[in-house]
């Protein structure tokens, strides 16, 4: 038995015979063809490469519609690799002059580039050298008369292990085929890396050199929960994987099976529980995944990477495209929320600030930039014809700056009403509580607004004072924290005494440990991470309402923050053992 | 992983676009041929690395326009990828 670390790149566990990928990849049957071939052989070449082109456009075609275009583009750039005239012209050279098969000649030439590149001695080389292989793989498949398919054309499960793996290999791995995998090379952000999450089978990448120490079928286990990749492993070892991998999969196959149901307590009370969405996409997971509607659609996206402003329009079909998705249930639209460092430069007459959390950005930023928001609200609110939308105003710190966002909303309500165009005119109108200003006020935000959603992020970062990616202080940021539980019930509270919906958007929400808590406080709408929805709605359906009330009574008296972890993940544990890891 | 790859093809694709010579000139003399992106895939320039864009033909001043605003966009492209 042997044991190799790596980075987990994607979770759970998997126990197959290996196959490991030969980085050469092929055999080339001959080096030398006749002289009088030769004609023949460079139209055999250029035959190939129009070919191997022509699969490489198809490729991206594919690849984008399933993975994204980002991702299919890097197929789009191998094809123009391919169709490169150096390398048909090197390749024509070493066929004419020296004799040698198109092949061989292909190999040739990829194998000189690929030592050119290496000599320049550089991070960038490995990364190039994968797509170098990548061409030249396709290529030689076309001279060869078949396609380099072994991976399509597995039939068996098998655990693959690779040197590293080239983006045609990932892109098509089937998972039920190829069930995990392990990389010599690679990092958390290599594209294997994010393929793997997407495909949702264990991998574990940045191994280091191991593939000299097994053979094919040799039995594996990948362990993409702790990065760990077990080669021939002893009974004991085996026998405890196997109960993992039990375990996992009868709780994902649950987990599964809840998708219809309701989230419903064991009482009777129907919790609804919404995704939090990033990109138009994801509202097909929602859906999948048993949503009642989308609590948080952030809006960033359509600012980020671009070069100029999104338009009306381009606002309007990011919102259409997730009402689609939902159909009649509800969708809350957020408000730009996003630093002005993100995006203005010093063009924009954007200066640097020292404290940007503490600066011009989320609302403050767009009522800063009129046309900007308005071009936003409008999109909202022409959108608010076509389903259900709600819109929400981020970071609001003061009763003065809900206001003014409520009077901009008026104002573009009635330049729609004047060009007769057709919106919501009761669009309900919500915002997020975040600021511990807005917590403390909420009994006066709540007279103002139809909803109140507590992104407990920002809520929990600005109340302790702590930015939870500065690893000195992240251990200061909790939401277990008393502080914002007591935040947290003084929402609640102001929003049920004015009788206005409220729920929690932040990551709290999505974590098992805290629905008991949130539901026993009154919460009656929770908003978390589409992958989230099952693990949350299997949790809701097996508490009570009583008990769930005196978790929170009791949890609201403890005086820390790790007290109030330990608590509720002792409260948890006794009803759900699997959730709690 | 091939990031770089799609800045390299969206520069020959534009470069294959116009009848003059364009080609990147490194300040150790090596020159790569814009129009090929095999030739630039051997281009190292790490952020800071000077580099002379060199045009010659009927079309030069045309060409030149539409490749520095096509750097324009990598440039942007950098800083947000940095900054996200």
């Amino acid at each position: 038995m042997e044991i190799k670390r790596g980075i987990p790149v994607s979770p759970g566990v998997v126990i197959g015979p290996a196959l490991v990928l030969d980085t050469e990849g092929f055999h080339i049957p001959r080096r030398f063809i006749d002289q009088d071939a030769v004609a023949q052989e460079v139209e055999r070449l250029r035959a190939a490469i129009k070919e191997a082109a022509r699969d490489a456009r198809k490729m991206q075609e594919e690849v984008s519609a399933k993975l994204g275009k980002h991702y299919g583009d890097i197929f789009g750039a191998h094809a123009g690799l391919i169709e490169d005239p150096a390398l048909f012209r090197e390749a024509e050279r070493y066929i004419r002059e020296r004799g040698h098969s198109a092949e061989y000649a292909v190999s040739l030439v990829m194998r000189q580039l690929a030592k050119k590149l290496a000599s320049l001695d550089e991070s960038h080389f490995s990364a190039r050298a994968v797509d170098i292989f990548d061409i030249e793989k396709m290529i030689l498949s076309r001279l060869l008369g078949k396609k380099r398919e072994l991976l399509q054309h597995l039939k068996s499960p098998v655990v693959l292990l690779a040197h590293d793996l080239t983006p045609s290999e990932t892109a098509s791995i089937d998972p039920k085929v190829v069930q995990g995998f392990v990389t010599e090379a690679g990092g958390r952000t290599s594209h294997s890396a994010i393929v793997a999450g997407m495909l949702g089978i264990p991998a574990v990448v940045g191994v280091g050199r191991f593939l000299q120490d097994v053979s094919g079928g040799d039995l594996v286990i990948v362990d993409g929960t702790n990065g760990l990749v077990i080669l021939n492993p002893d009974e004991e070892t085996l026998r405890r994987y196997e109960q993992t991998q039990k375990s996992f999969h009868t709780f994902e196959s649950e987990l599964e099976q809840l998708r219809d149901k309701p989230a419903v307590t064991k009482d009777g009370v129907r919790i609804l529980l919404f995704g939090n969405i990033e990109f138009p996409s994801e509202a097909q997971l929602c859906v999948e995944r048993g949503a009642d509607g989308v609590g948080l659609y952030r809006t960033e996206f359509l600012y980020i990477d671009k070069a100029e402003d999104p338009t009306e329009a381009e606002h309007l079909e990011a919102y259409l495209q997730v009402l689609r998705a939902m159909g009649s249930r509800p969708v809350v639209i957020r408000t730009l929320d996003l630093g002005a460092d993100k995006f203005l430069s010093a063009s924009d007459g954007y200066r640097e600030e020292r404290n940007p959390f503490l600066g011009v950005r989320s609302i403050r930023l767009c009522l800063r930039n009129l046309p900007l928001f308005k071009t936003q609200i409008r999109a909202i609110l022409r959108a608010s014809a076509y389903g259900d939308v709600r819109i929400m105003f981020p970071m609001v710190s003061t009763l003065m700056e809900l206001r003014h966002c409520k009077l901009i909303l008026n104002e573009v309500k009635e330049d729609l009403a004047e060009e007769g165009i057709p919106f919501n005119r009761d669009l309900p109108v919500g915002t997020m509580i975040e600021v511990p200003s807005a917590a403390i006020l909420a009994d006066a935000m709540a007279r103002e607004v139809d909803f109140f959603s507590i992104g407990t992020n920002d809520l929990i970062q600005y109340t302790l004072a702590a930015d939870r990616t500065n690893e000195e202080v992240a251990s200061l940021y909790s939401p277990s924290d008393p502080a914002v539980l007591r935040l947290i019930e003084l929402v609640v509270g102001a929003a049920i005494k004015h009788n206005i919906d409220v729920s929690v958007c932040g990551e709290m929400s999505g974590e098992p440990i805290y629905t008991m808590l949130l539901v026993g406080m009154g919460l009656r709408q929770l908003s978390v991470g589409p992958h989230n929805i099952p693990e949350i709605k299997r949790v809701i359906r097996s508490i009570t309402i009583d008990e769930s009330k005196e978790v929170a009574q009791h949890a609201l008296k403890l005086e820390t923050a790790r007290e109030v972890t330990q608590y509720l993940r002792e409260k948890t544990r006794r009803i759900l053992p699997e959730v709690i890891t | 992983m091939g990031l770089h790859l799609r800045p390299m093809s969206a520069l020959a694709q534009l470069a294959n676009r116009f009848e003059s010579e364009i080609y990147l000139v490194r300040a150790d003399g090596s020159r790569f041929d814009c129009k090929s992106p095999i030739s630039l895939m051997g281009l190292v320039a790490t952020q800071g690395t000077e580099l002379i864009l060199e045009i010659k033909g009927p079309d030069q001043d045309e060409a030149l326009r539409e490749i520095l605003a096509l750097w324009e966009t990598f440039a942007q492209y950098d800083e947000e990828t940095m900054n996200s």
